[in-house]
């Protein structure tokens, strides 16, 4: 091999080798960042609430990641928030709670009943950086991941064990959809006309009234999220 | 908190080297990275230096976890023992078999791979070295110069047959 026989011509040629690329994703990384940056900041912010914390990444990034045999996992502590709509969405979850251990979506048969006790939607979220932060990030990586992931399982999972109270996915999106400044303010369909909804672009953020009427459901909302929701059975091909 | 613009100019930065820097350390890598990524977007302003930050934090993660007794998972086990720690470079003319320099580091004295991965591949300083492995500089770089003439001898000795 050329240059082994000085120090540096090895070393230049070593350092020629470019190390691999992680395979998580920079959407599944941000997503998983501002998440925890989101429960680091609740927690910080909650005095005595009594819940347990376990930022499950791993788990999480792991079950998106895998295909085949993944699944999701949500473990939501915005619950614990003061907020009404937090409120709401923790009674939902506690409704939820009482059910067996685990809810599971295999690939023939979506079953959704977790998603179908939170379908209020949420009126106030208060607005806070880490709240702000993980709306940005949902936004701009993860939604164009969500898209690109319509061939992984889907699993929801409680533990009764655990006292982190269980959201759904769909309320989750939902209440973090309800910090972000530009929600509703114009519909997607109106954006669409303009012609400047695209994917990956802060501009996809969907209304979620107009969604919700919407026939070709985009994203996740209460009438897409239903038991015979294609966007599920797309989701988990 | 930190912008998440921010991270994810770190992330595109710093992943990859983060990762060959904690498959040097014997675990899998991608779990530390993660979690040193992770770590960072909880702190409430970026580190002066956040390359040395996020392998501080990544191999304090990783002795955690060692100490704990946690194994990865044998399937994870098994991956990170045959993937290659660099892309092929076919383009690269007479460029080294970036399998065969994998063989070579997990062969190498764990001192001398950690130094010469934190440098080579890390771009990590002798200076920056010696802060996250708490040692001195001319530890560090006595490391990395026996590590260096390590490779160049399995390099040059006879080849792994394929």
């Amino acid at each position: 091999m050329n240059g082994q026989n000085s120090s540096s011509g090895w070393e230049n040629q070593l350092r020629l080798l470019q190390p691999t690329q992680p395979t998580i994703s920079e959407a599944e990384a941000m997503y998983a960042m501002g998440y925890a940056a989101a429960l680091a900041q609740n927690k910080a912010q909650q005095s005595g609430a009594g819940h347990s914390y376990k930022v499950m990444m791993a788990a999480m990034l792991v079950g998106m990641l895998v295909a085949g045999g993944g699944g999701f996992w949500l473990r939501d502590v915005i619950s614990s928030s003061p907020s009404s709509a937090i409120a709401q969405g923790n009674a939902n979850a506690r409704v939820a709670s009482a059910e067996p251990n685990v809810i599971a979506i295999p690939a023939e048969q979506p079953d959704v009943r977790a998603n179908e006790v939170a379908e209020k939607p949420a009126e106030v979220l208060p607005q806070s950086s880490a709240t702000q932060w993980l709306a940005t990030a949902i936004e701009r990586w993860w939604y164009p991941a969500i898209s690109s992931a319509s061939r992984r399982n889907a699993v929801i999972e409680r533990d009764p064990s655990d006292l982190t109270v269980f959201i759904d996915r769909q309320h989750f999106v939902h209440l973090i959809m309800e910090t972000h400044a530009g929600y509703r303010r114009t519909s997607p369909v109106a954006r669409r006309r303009e012609g400047d909804l695209k994917d990956g672009n802060m501009e996809t953020v969907p209304d979620w009234q107009s969604l919700e009427e919407s026939t070709q459901p985009s994203y996740l909302t209460p009438a897409t999220l239903g038991r015979n929701s294609t966007l599920w059975k797309d989701w988990i091909q | 908190m930190i912008d998440a613009n921010e991270l994810a100019s770190l992330w595109r930065q710093h992943s990859a080297r983060l990762l060959i820097i904690a498959r040097a350390w014997g675990e899998q890598g991608e779990d530390g990275v993660q979690e040193a990524f992770v770590a960072l977007a909880k702190q409430d302003r970026l580190p002066d230096d956040p390359l040395a930050w996020l392998v501080r934090a990544m191999r304090n993660q990783m002795l955690q976890w060692y100490r704990a007794g946690k194994r990865r998972e044998q399937r994870h086990k098994r991956d990170a023992d045959t993937a290659s720690w660099f892309c092929m470079q076919r383009e690269i003319e007479d460029g080294l078999d970036a399998r065969l320099v994998t063989s070579w580091l997990n062969e190498m004295d764990e001192a001398e791979r950690e130094v010469i991965v934190m440098h080579l591949w890390g771009q990590l300083s002798f200076r920056q070295i010696a802060q996250v492995t708490e040692s001195s500089s001319a530890t560090v770089h006595r490391h990395y110069s026996r590590g260096l003439e390590s490779l160049r001898k399995r390099a040059n000795g006879p080849k792994v047959p394929q």
